[in-house]
């Protein structure tokens, strides 16, 4: 008997019965293959093992005093009917389209869809959008356990500026994703908390061995993203009509209306928050000609003394 | 729905036979294959496989039943093949995670019946996964970038109802705004949003960014929805498609750079002297380059083409200029 075959029938066999089965029925009828005890028990573990992987667990139960049999229950391993209204379904569904070609973990989250289509209702009408969140991070399943199980990782780690990848033992806390893939979590090295850019990580992320746990639960921590830092500083910023639009999209920033004037050539005041000044200085260097810094005067002279070495460069 | 990539066959089956229950109607042949990512000849050997299934004794009456009747795939098996598993942490993962990202975009209408239908979501979950559950649905986060609820809010209804709009967008990749004409099909992302269209001043199909739409207006024109659109194969499109025209373009980062190599798609990228990294890469357009060593200076290096560093600093000049009163 083929092994899909030969699993297929031993669900079906478990499943249907209504009493826990004897080992001896098992191998009677599914594995007749088997030329030894030894080698029915191997078969069959294999069988289970590959059973559970898939979400089906078969349980030992006794039967009646001296007897030992086992058993698959059905409403514990099947979808339960989630009473969803069609609203309902069609959200869901379209929630699950939002996958990449990337795999979380042993399997494709786009299965769940298939699982909610299996048990009924109607598919949803081509949707007009697609969050596309990435999962093919190698580490998000590793890490997402080590959460799970409250166990350290330590990875080798190159954060942003540093010539070399250093190693980094982490309690790891939550999972975040703005655009990319962030872990937060105390830095145990540093004792400090601290946001790991998955995409960062160099190889695999070690677990901590052992069962136990190696920190309490805790609430994650709030994550301060750099970008999101306090800012101090605000800048007036004149921009060509064609891009002032994309900055007035940026967290913070607004247009002047104070003075409530646009300039003679049609340019228009941007106010923009300053958390950092060389990333601001970066950031407005990027327009080229079409962004002028008004003030501060300090970072109207930092950008000119940029513009000048790169008018210079060679 | 999107097909499922390499399925192990035994999950591939435990999920197929069931939809093919619930769905009688629309299990054809061609459906089948195109949902689970299989071949004719792979279905067919799945079927095949069936009905050598069923219960002890096997007997004729035991047997699960399935063949093909006109182009369609019917399975007759007793109850216990009928339901499909529950969901693991990972597929519950996958859909608590988009869907709560989902429910929070602006101009969605979907939104409400996400937020009921995720509370019952923790239903489907594996009762030894529950803790699972709980602990991704506190620990795991996705954020998605505002998008402006108008601009959004004018894609869906063109989309929805197949009007043709009329957009400004400032093309990054160029430096300039341009007006045109687009027949706009899916929205994806996570921010940045997208939007792929048709668009006819270039006469191809386009992706977009949203935030780069200075404004849309109906153009008072309706659009065939094109034959053969997949939107989840639309969405697992690299957005950069390289062609025959572009530039080559060979680039070395400090390490304080390195993020560049991580947001610009590239053929390689190979660590070199005193932590820097040599990064090659195609670009059908150079003008974004040109503001990007603009903004990184002593960053980064040129290895080719020659003319950027030249541009670079005609674009520094030109940008002194307004400096100058």
């Amino acid at each position: 008997m083929d092994k899909t075959e030969r699993q297929i029938n031993l669900i079906g066999l478990l499943m249907s019965s209504e009493r826990p089965v004897l080992g001896t029925r098992i191998r009677d009828a599914l594995y007749a293959d088997a030329t030894s005890a030894e080698s029915f028990k191997r078969m069959f573990e294999r069988d289970k093992d590959d059973l559970r992987a898939l979400g089906i667990r078969i349980e030992i139960e006794p039967i009646g005093a001296w007897d030992e049999g086992y058993a698959i229950h059905r409403d514990e391993v099947t979808l339960p009917s989630l009473d969803l209204t069609p609203a309902e379904h069609a959200a869901l569904m379209l929630a699950s389209q939002a996958w990449g070609e990337g795999t979380l973990g042993p399997v494709s989250p786009r299965i769940a869809g298939m699982k909610l289509s299996a048990a009924g209702g109607a598919d949803l009408p081509s949707p007009w959008i697609l969050p596309h969140v990435d999962l093919r991070s190698p580490q998000l399943a590793a890490l997402f356990d080590a959460i799970l199980r409250r166990k350290r990782v330590t990875f080798r780690y190159r954060s942003s500026g540093a010539a070399a990848p250093e190693d980094r033992t982490v309690e790891p806390h939550a999972l975040r994703f703005r655009s990319a893939w962030y872990l937060s979590g105390l830095d145990v090295g540093r004792g400090e908390q601290r946001l790991f850019k998955l995409d960062r990580i160099e190889g695999a992320a070690r677990i901590a061995a052992g069962a136990k746990p190696d920190f309490e639960r805790a609430p994650p921590a709030p994550v301060a993203w750099p970008a999101d830092a306090e800012a101090d500083v605000q800048a007036r910023v004149a921009f060509t009509p064609q891009i002032a639009f994309l900055v007035e999209q940026r967290a913070g920033a607004h247009r002047d209306t104070g003075r409530g004037r646009k300039r003679a050539d049609g340019r228009v005041d941007v106010i923009v928050p300053v958390p950092d000044a060389e990333r601001f200085v970066r950031w407005v260097l990027g327009f080229g000609g079409d962004a002028e810094v008004i003030e501060p005067v300090s970072l109207r002279e930092k950008t000119i003394e940029r513009l000048r070495a790169a008018a210079e460069r060679v | 729905m999107p097909p499922i990539a390499s399925l192990p066959r035994l999950s591939r089956i435990l999920v197929l036979v069931p939809w093919v229950i619930t769905h009688a109607d629309e299990a054809t042949v061609d459906e089948v294959c195109r949902r689970f990512g299989i071949s004719e000849d792979q279905l067919l050997d799945d079927l095949s496989l069936l009905v050598v299934c069923g219960l002890p004794p096997f007997s004729p009456g035991d047997m699960i039943e399935a063949w093909v009747d006109e182009g369609r795939v019917v399975i007759n098996v007793a109850d216990y093949l009928d339901r499909p598993l529950r969901m693991s942490r990972w597929e519950a993962l996958g859909l608590l995670a988009a869907g709560r990202a989902l429910a929070a975009m602006p101009a969605l209408a979907e939104a409400q019946a996400l937020d009921s239908a995720l509370a019952k979501l923790a239903e489907a979950i594996a009762p030894d996964e529950a803790d699972a559950a709980e602990t991704l649905a506190e620990r795991v986060a996705i954020e998605l970038q505002p998008a402006s609820p108008e601009i959004l809010g004018i894609l869906r209804d063109a989309i929805e109802t197949l009007q043709r709009i009329r957009i400004e967008y400032y093309s990054f990749g160029r430096d300039e705004l341009t007006e045109r004409e687009i027949d706009p099909l899916l929205v994806f992302g996570t921010g940045p949003w997208y939007v792929i269209a048709d668009d006819h001043k270039s006469g191809e199909r386009r992706t977009f960014r949203v935030d780069r739409i200075r404004s849309a207006v109906p153009a008072g024109v309706t659009f065939e929805r094109p034959a053969g659109f997949d939107p989840s194969l639309e969405a697992d499109r690299p957005l950069y498609r390289p062609s025959a025209g572009d530039t080559s373009v060979v680039l070395e980062l400090a390490p304080a750079a390195a993020w560049v190599a991580e947001l610009t798609p590239h053929d390689e990228a190979k660590p070199i002297k005193g932590g820097w990294m040599r990064l090659t890469l195609r670009a059908s357009h150079t003008a974004w380059l040109v503001r990007l060593l603009l903004q990184l200076g002593d960053q980064i290096r040129v290895v080719e083409p020659e003319t950027l560093t030249a541009e670079v600093r005609e674009l520094a000049t030109a940008a002194l200029a307004r400096y100058k009163d």
